[in-house]
C-alpha cells in the first residue's frame, strides 16, 4: 500500500495548518493596515506629487499592459495596470522618467516635478519584433518584482511556437512552461502544480470563461488574432484573484487601433480566421473584430452525401458535420483622458449536426401503395457567450477606478429528433397513417451575472494599493433531459395518439458569490519589497453561506542587482467543481456548485525561489508545496458517462490533495535566438479517507497527472526579416492509469477478480515530441504574407493517448491472446497555412 | 484526426506482472478454520497455472501458535472465462471463540515470503425486540387493483411487516449481516419473495424502503450493501432453514452503539399459503464488510469494464492479506428468529 505512513504526518500538518491559518490572517491583516497607514503617514511628511497617465503604442494607440514606468534617479517606479494606466508618487524635484516595454524603444523624459502631472506616453515599436520574445521588464522584472510563479508571454512569441495543424494555441503554449502539465496527447487541459483541470481561472478580459476547449480539448477557445497579452499565475496569487485553486490565466484582448484600419486573415489545415481593427472615430472610438471557424465540415459534406447515396438510393438528404467557431468583438471609446468605455463580446461554439431523410415507396400490383419516410435530425452544440461592459475612470491622479458588468454563459444543448411515417394507400385512398418516433433533448449550463469595482490607488511612492469587490449571481443547470415518444395512428375511421413525454431534471441551483480584496505592493527598502493582500469571499447556496478569508503574501529580497530571493504564501478557495472524464474534454463535462454536502475546495501554497539575470538570460528556480482540501474525484466505477438518473452528488467524493515540486526556467527574450528551457520535478498525491468517501481504501494514491519529470525546450531563430524557424521539444514522464494487473479467484469459487493494488498504479510510457515550425514572410503591395509550415511530432514518436487490453482469439489454435495496446493519435502531422497581414 | 491514429503493443515489464499468493476464507465463531489458497495470474496471460505448490498454513490465536492446518490439494476445480484452475483447501481443528484475535500465516513453494492475514472473531448481536404486529405504513401497491393476489406486505390490512429492534452494545466491533430465509409447505421455488429492507433513520424517524437494486443509494455516509443471493457460497446461512437466502450487509457506522429498528416488508404473491420465515442476524468483521462492499461494486461495474468503459475508474476489491491478495474475514454467532404465518387464507 502506497505512502500510508505519510498520512498521519500530513493530517497532523493539516491541523497545524488550519490553526496557523487563523494566525496568519490576523497578522497579515494588521500588516496590511500598517502598511497603508504608514503610506499615508509618510505621504504627509514630504511634499509629493503624482505623475500618471496611459502608456500606449505610438502607432495604434493600443494600451500597453505591464509596461515599466520609473524614475531613473531613484529606480522607483511601477508598471501599467490592465488598462495601460500608471501612477507614480514622487517627491518634488528633478525626475528622469523612463518607460519601457518589450519590443518598443525606451521613453525618456527629464523634468522638474512641481505639481501633479499627467503624461501619456507613446512608445514606438522600433525594435525588430521578430527578434523579441518572452518576458522582459526594467521594473518588476524577473529579479526585481515581488511576484513569483508568474509568467507573461507576448502573443507574438506564442504565434512563433509550432502548433498542431498550424493553429496557434495559448493553452498549449502555456503547457510548455514549468509547473504546467498537459492532459492526454493533444488536449488543451492544464494541470498546474498538481491541481485539476477545473482549478484554473480562465479570464477573458477579466471575465471567467468556463469552457476553454474546442474539439474535445484539442484546441482552445482563444483566438490568438484577438489577443494582446496573456499572463499565467501559477502560485502566489495577487489578492485581486480568487475562485480557483491552482492558476489564473489572464487573457487580454486588443482594444482596436485608434488611428488606422488593418487586420489579417489566414487559412490553415482545418480553420480559417480573420481579424480587423480600426477607428470608428479617430482617436476616440475603435473596434477589434475577429472570427475563426473550422471548415472541414463544408469540404466533407458533399463527400458524405455522395457516399451515403451510393450506399442507399432511397436516401434523399444527408447532411452531417462538425465545426467550431469563435467570434470576438471589442469596442473602445475614449471620452477623455479620464474616462474610457469598453464593450467586449465573445461567442464560441462547437456544433455537431446530422440531418437525414430516407424515403422508400413500394407500389404493389393490387394498387396498394406503401410509403415509408424516416427522418433524423440531430443538433448538438456547446459553448460560451461572454459579454462585458467596462468603464475606466481616473478619479484622481492617485486613484484609478474600473467598473465592470459581465455576463457569462456556458450551455450544452442536444436535440435528437427521429420520425418515421408509414402511409398505406389503396388506389389512392388512405387506409392508415402511422407515425412513430422519439425526440430527446439534453440541456445543461451555467449562467453568471457579475458586477465588479476595482481601484488602483497610489497613496505613496512606496505603496501601490489595489482593492475592490464584486458580486456574482450564478445559476447552475446541472442537467435536464426531455424525452418525447410519438406513437400516432390514424385511419379512415380511427385516430390514436399514444405519445408520452418524460422530463428528468436535476434542479437548477442559484448561488450568490461576493468577493472583497485589498493588496499593497510595498517598497520597504531598496532591497526588501513586500506584497500583502487579503481576499475575502462568500458563497451562498441552498440556504447555506460559506465564508473564506484568504491571505496572500510575497516577499522579495534583493541580494544584488541581478540576484534576488523570493518567498510567498497564498490561500485560495473554489466554490465550483467540474465533473469530467479527466481524460478528454467533452460537452457532457458538468460545472456544479458546492452544496450543503459538497464543500468548497481550499488550497494553501508556499513557494520559495531564486531569480537571476545574466547577459540577457533570465534564470529562476522555484520550489513549492501545496495542500488542497475537499478536492473531488469520482467514486470507484462512477462515471459522468452513465445513463442512470443518479444525483451527481452521489457519484463523487471529497478528499485532500498534496503536491510539491521544483521548477527551473531559463529564458532569453531578445536576440536572434530566443526561447526558454523549463524543467519540473513534481509529485502530486490524493488522499480520500473520510468516512463513506474512501478511495483506494483510504490510502494515499498518485493523482492522475502526477508526473515526475517534465522538460520543455522552445527555441526560435530569426536570421532575417523574411524567415524564421522555431522548434519545441517536450519530454515528460507518463501519465497514470489504473490497471488490474492480476486476476484471482475470490471467495465465490469460480469468480475471477481483477486485482488493483492502488488507484493510478500503472504509468503510461513517457511522452516525447519534437515540433518544428518555419515561417516565410514577404512584404507585398498591401501588406505582408506569411507561409507557415508546421510539423507536429516530427520524430513520429508513438505517444500514448489511451492504453487498453486487447483480446484476440485464434480459431485455429483455439487460444486466447491478450495484449496491452497503446493508441497514438498524432504520429506525425505536417500542416501548411497561409496568412496575410494588412 | 483519428484516422491518423496508430496502435502499438506495449511490452509490459515490472514487478506487478509477478503472481501473488491468494488466500480466501470466512471464519465463523463456533466452527473450525478454513482457507482456500491459490495464486493469481498476470492479467495478460490467458492461461497459466494458479495452483500454488507446497502450501503450508499456520494458525495463531491471540499471538499464540495453535496448529498447522491440514492442506488438501486440488479440492476445487472451477471453470470460468479464464479456464479451469485448482486450489488448495486448508482446514484445522481449533474451534473459534468470540473475541479471538486470529492470525493465519500462509506460505507456498512458489513464493519466497509467507503472507499473513489477521482477523478478530465478532461477538453475537443482541436482538431486544421482535414485533410481528405493528403496522408501519399503510400502503397499497399501485398494481393492487389490476392483480388482486398481488399484495404489498406493509398494507394496513394485515400483510406482514416486522421489526427487529437491535441493540448494538458493541460499538467498537462488528458490521451487521442479516439473512432472510423462508420455509413453507409446498414447493419452495414457487414463492417469489423480493425482500426489501428499511431502517429507521435516526434523524428523521422516516422509514426508507430499500429496494434491492437501489439499496446502496439510500445511505450517504455508510453504504449498506444489499448482497442478494451472491454470498450464498461464502457465509453460513443456517441452511437448515432452506435455500432461499438473502443477505443484507450494513456498515457498523450506521448502528454504532445505538438502538435501531430494522423493518422488513415484501411483496407476497402467495398470501394464501402458510409460510414460515426466519431471520438470522450476525456480525462480520470490518475486513469482511469492506470486501463485500467493494466486491458488490466490482460486480455492478464489471459489465462496464468488460466493454472497455474508458471514462470510469476501475473498482478495487478489498484485500487484507499482507504480502498477497484475498480476504480472510470473520462472522459471529447468529441470532435466529423464526415465525410462522398462517393468517393468509
Amino acid at each position: 500500500m502506497p505512502c500510508s505512513e505519510n498520512i498521519l504526518i500530513l493530517q497532523e500538518e493539516t491541523k497545524w495548518g488550519m490553526s496557523m491559518r487563523k494566525g496568519i490572517v490576523r497578522i497579515m491583516f494588521l500588516m496590511l493596515l500598517c502598511s497603508v497607514a504608514t503610506g499615508f503617514a509618510q505621504n504627509g511628511r514630504a511634499q509629493t506629487y503624482t505623475v500618471s497617465g496611459y502608456v500606449t503604442d505610438g502607432n495604434s494607440k493600443e494600451t500597453l499592459l505591464t509596461a515599466s514606468v520609473y524614475d531613473a534617479n531613484t529606480m522607483r517606479g511601477s508598471v501599467t495596470n490592465n488598462f495601460g494606466y500608471y501612477t507614480l508618487v514622487m517627491p518634488a524635484g528633478h525626475v528622469d522618467l523612463h518607460a519601457s516595454y518589450v519590443g518598443y524603444s525606451k521613453y525618456e523624459n527629464a523634468f522638474l516635478l512641481r505639481c501633479d502631472t499627467v503624461i501619456n506616453i507613446q512608445l514606438d515599436a522600433s525594435i525588430a519584433l521578430r527578434e523579441v520574445a518572452v518576458v522582459g521588464r526594467a521594473i518588476e522584472n524577473n529579479v526585481t518584482g515581488t511576484q513569483m510563479s508568474t509568467i507573461e508571454i507576448p502573443i507574438l512569441q506564442m504565434k512563433k511556437v509550432p502548433a498542431i495543424f498550424g493553429e496557434t494555441d495559448i493553452i498549449k503554449t502555456l503547457q510548455l512552461l514549468p509547473g504546467v502539465q498537459s492532459g492526454t496527447e493533444g488536449s488543451a487541459g492544464m494541470y498546474v502544480r498538481g491541481g485539476g483541470p477545473d482549478e484554473n481561472l480562465m479570464l477573458l478580459d477579466g471575465v471567467p470563461l468556463y469552457n476553454v476547449n474546442h474539439a474535445m480539448g484539442f484546441f482552445s477557445a482563444f483566438n490568438p488574432d484577438a489577443i494582446k497579452n496573456v499572463t499565467l499565475f501559477k502560485g502566489n496569487f495577487p489578492a485581486r484573484f480568487g475562485g480557483r485553486l491552482s492558476s489564473v490565466v489572464d487573457v487580454r484582448t486588443k482594444d482596436g487601433d485608434m488611428q488606422s484600419y488593418h487586420g489579417n486573415f489566414s487559412i490553415g489545415a482545418i480553420a480559417a480566421k480573420m481579424n480587423v481593427e480600426g477607428p470608428i472615430v479617430k482617436d476616440k472610438t475603435s473596434f477589434n473584430l475577429s472570427f475563426r471557424r473550422t471548415y472541414y465540415d463544408l469540404l466533407a459534406a458533399p463527400l458524405i452525401n455522395m457516399i451515403v447515396k451510393n450506399e442507399s438510393e432511397n436516401m434523399e438528404k444527408t447532411m452531417a458535420g462538425y465545426y467550431f467557431y469563435d467570434f470576438n468583438l471589442k469596442l473602445n471609446h475614449k471620452f477623455s483622458d479620464k474616462d474610457r468605455l469598453f464593450m467586449s463580446y465573445y461567442s464560441g461554439d462547437d456544433r455537431v449536426y446530422v440531418d437525414m431523410k430516407e424515403e422508400d415507396a413500394i407500389t404493389y400490383n393490387n394498387g396498394m401503395e406503401v410509403t415509408n419516410v424516416e427522418k433524423l435530425n440531430t443538433k448538438w452544440r456547446w459553448g460560451n457567450r461572454v459579454a462585458a461592459l467596462r468603464w475606466n475612470h481616473v478619479v484622481s491622479p492617485q486613484l484609478f477606478m474600473n467598473v465592470t458588468g459581465t455576463y457569462t454563459q456556458y450551455r450544452h444543448l442536444m436535440n435528437v429528433d427521429y420520425d418515421e411515417e408509414c402511409v398505406v394507400k389503396s388506389n389512392g385512398v388512405l387506409l392508415n397513417n402511422e407515425k412513430t418516433g422519439y425526440e430527446l433533448g439534453l440541456k445543461s449550463g451555467i449562467y453568471d451575472l457579475c458586477g465588479k469595482v476595482d481601484f488602483d490607488y497610489r497613496p505613496h511612492e512606496k505603496h501601490d494599493v489595489k482593492f475592490g469587490f464584486d458580486v456574482t449571481h450564478h445559476l447552475y443547470e446541472p442537467s435536464a433531459t426531455a424525452i418525447r415518444v410519438n406513437d400516432e395512428y390514424s385511419s379512415d375511421n380511427d385516430t390514436n395518439d399514444n405519445g408520452t413525454t418524460i422530463n428528468l431534471a436535476n434542479a437548477r441551483i442559484g448561488a450568490w458569490e461576493t468577493d472583497l480584496y485589498a493588496e499593497d505592493n510595498w517598497d520597504i527598502s531598496n532591497f526588501i519589497k513586500l506584497n500583502l493582500g487579503l481576499h475575502y469571499s462568500t458563497f451562498s447556496v441552498e440556504g447555506k453561506t460559506y465564508h473564506s478569508v484568504q491571505p496572500r503574501a510575497s516577499l522579495r529580497a534583493l541580494a544584488s542587482e541581478n540576484l534576488s530571493f523570493k518567498a510567498g504564501y497564498a490561500s485560495m478557495t473554489q466554490y465550483i467543481h467540474l465533473l469530467s472524464s479527466n481524460t478528454i474534454s467533452l460537452p457532457t463535462d458538468l460545472w456544479v456548485p458546492v452544496t450543503q454536502n459538497l464543500l468548497p475546495m481550499d488550497a494553501h501554497q508556499v513557494a520559495v525561489g531564486a531569480f537571476y539575470d545574466w547577459k540577457g538570460f533570465e534564470f529562476s528556480l522555484e520550489g513549492y508545496c501545496k495542500f488542497m482540501k475537499n478536492v473531488v474525484e469520482y467514486k470507484d466505477g462512477a462515471s459522468f458517462f452513465s445513463l442512470d438518473a443518479t444525483d451527481w452528488q452521489e457519484k463523487v467524493c471529497m478528499g485532500d490533495g498534496y503536491s510539491y515540486g521544483v521548477e527551473f526556467l531559463v529564458q532569453r527574450s531578445v536576440g536572434k535566438v530566443t526561447g526558454w528551457l523549463g524543467y519540473t520535478w513534481a509529485r502530486a498525491n490524493r488522499l480520500f479517507n473520510r468516512q463513506g468517501q474512501e478511495l483506494n481504501f483510504g490510502e494515499m494514491f498518485p493523482a492522475k497527472y502526477d508526473r515526475r519529470h517534465d522538460l520543455s525546450i522552445v527555441l526560435s531563430y530569426a536570421p532575417s526579416e523574411r524567415f524564421d524557424v522555431s522548434a519545441t521539444w517536450v519530454y515528460s514522464s507518463g501519465n497514470c492509469a489504473t490497471l488490474a494487473m492480476q486476476n484471482y479467484s475470490g471467495l465465490d469459487v469460480g469468480s475471477s477478480i481483477g486485482y488493483v493494488s492502488c488507484r493510478n498504479n500503472y504509468r503510461l510510457n513517457s511522452y516525447q515530441r519534437l515540433d518544428i515550425g518555419v515561417n516565410w514572410h514577404k512584404q507585398k503591395k498591401y501588406g505582408e504574407r506569411t507561409w507557415s509550415l508546421n510539423v507536429y511530432n516530427a520524430l513520429c514518436h508513438n505517444n500514448p493517448f489511451i492504453v487498453y487490453p486487447k483480446v484476440t482469439y485464434d480459431y485455429n489454435e483455439q487460444t486466447t491472446k491478450k495484449q496491452l495496446v497503446q493508441v497514438c493519435i498524432f504520429p506525425l502531422m505536417p500542416s501548411l497555412s497561409y496568412s496575410f497581414q494588412f | 484526426m483519428f484516422l491518423a491514429a496508430c496502435t502499438k503493443v506495449i511490452q509490459f515489464t515490472g514487478e506487478d506482472s509477478e503472481p501473488l499468493l491468494v488466500v480466501n476464507g470466512i471464519q465463523q465463531v463456533g466452527k473450525t478454520p478454513n482457507l482456500m489458497v491459490s495464486k493469481s495470474r498476470f492479467f495478460l496471460e490467458s492461461e497459466g497455472c494458479v495452483y500454488a505448490r507446497g502450501v503450508a498454513a499456520k494458525l495463531f490465536v491471540d499471538d499464540v501458535f495453535v496448529e498447522d492446518l491440514s492442506v488438501r490439494d486440488t479440492v476445487f476445480q472451477y471453470y470460468s472465462n479464464e479456464g479451469s484452475a485448482e486450489m488448495c483447501y486448508c482446514t484445522g481443528n481449533y474451534v473459534f471463540q468470540e473475541g479471538d484475535r486470529v492470525r493465519f500465516v500462509v506460505s507456498s513453494d512458489d513464493f519466497d515470503d509467507p503472507v499473513t492475514a489477521d482477523v478478530v472473531m465478532p461477538a453475537k448481536p443482541e436482538v431486544s425486540y421482535f414485533d410481528t404486529l405493528r403496522v408501519i405504513v399503510a400502503q397499497v401497491w399501485p398494481s393492487y387493483e389490476e392483480a388482486p393476489n398481488y399484495y404489498t406486505s406493509v398494507d394496513a390490512n394485515g400483510n406482514p411487516c416486522w421489526i427487529f429492534e437491535w441493540n448494538d452494545h458493541h460499538p467498537e466491533t462488528g458490521e451487521l449481516i442479516l439473512h432472510t430465509d423462508t420455509i413453507y409447505p409446498g414447493d419452495p421455488e414457487r414463492l417469489e419473495i423480493t425482500a426489501s429492507l428499511g431502517i429507521n433513520d435516526p434523524e428523521g424517524a422516516q422509514y426508507y424502503n430499500l429496494e434491492p437494486v437501489e439499496g446502496i443509494e439510500w445511505f450517504k455516509s455508510s453504504d449498506p450493501v444489499f448482497s442478494d443471493f451472491a454470498l450464498g457460497d461464502v457465509f453460513d446461512g443456517n441452511s437448515v432453514y432452506g435455500s432461499r437466502l438473502k443477505f443484507n450487509v450494513f456498515s457498523d457506522n450506521t448502528f454504532q452503539g445505538a438502538l435501531y429498528d430494522l423493518k422488513f416488508f415484501w411483496e407476497n404473491d402467495f398470501p394464501f399459503m402458510r409460510q414460515k420465515y426466519a431471520f438470522s442476524l450476525s456480525l462480520v468483521d470490518e475486513h469482511c464488510f469492506r470486501y463485500i462492499q467493494s466486491y458488490r461494486k466490482y460486480e455492478e461495474n464489471s459489465w462496464m469494464e468488460d466493454i472497455g468503459n474508458l471514462f470510469s475508474e476501475p473498482t478495487q476489491v478489498y484485500s487484507n492479506v499482507k504480502g498477497g491478495i484475498g480476504i480472510v474475514g470473520a462472522q459471529g454467532t447468529p441470532v435466529v428468529v423464526e415465525m410462522v404465518l398462517d393468517n393468509f387464507k
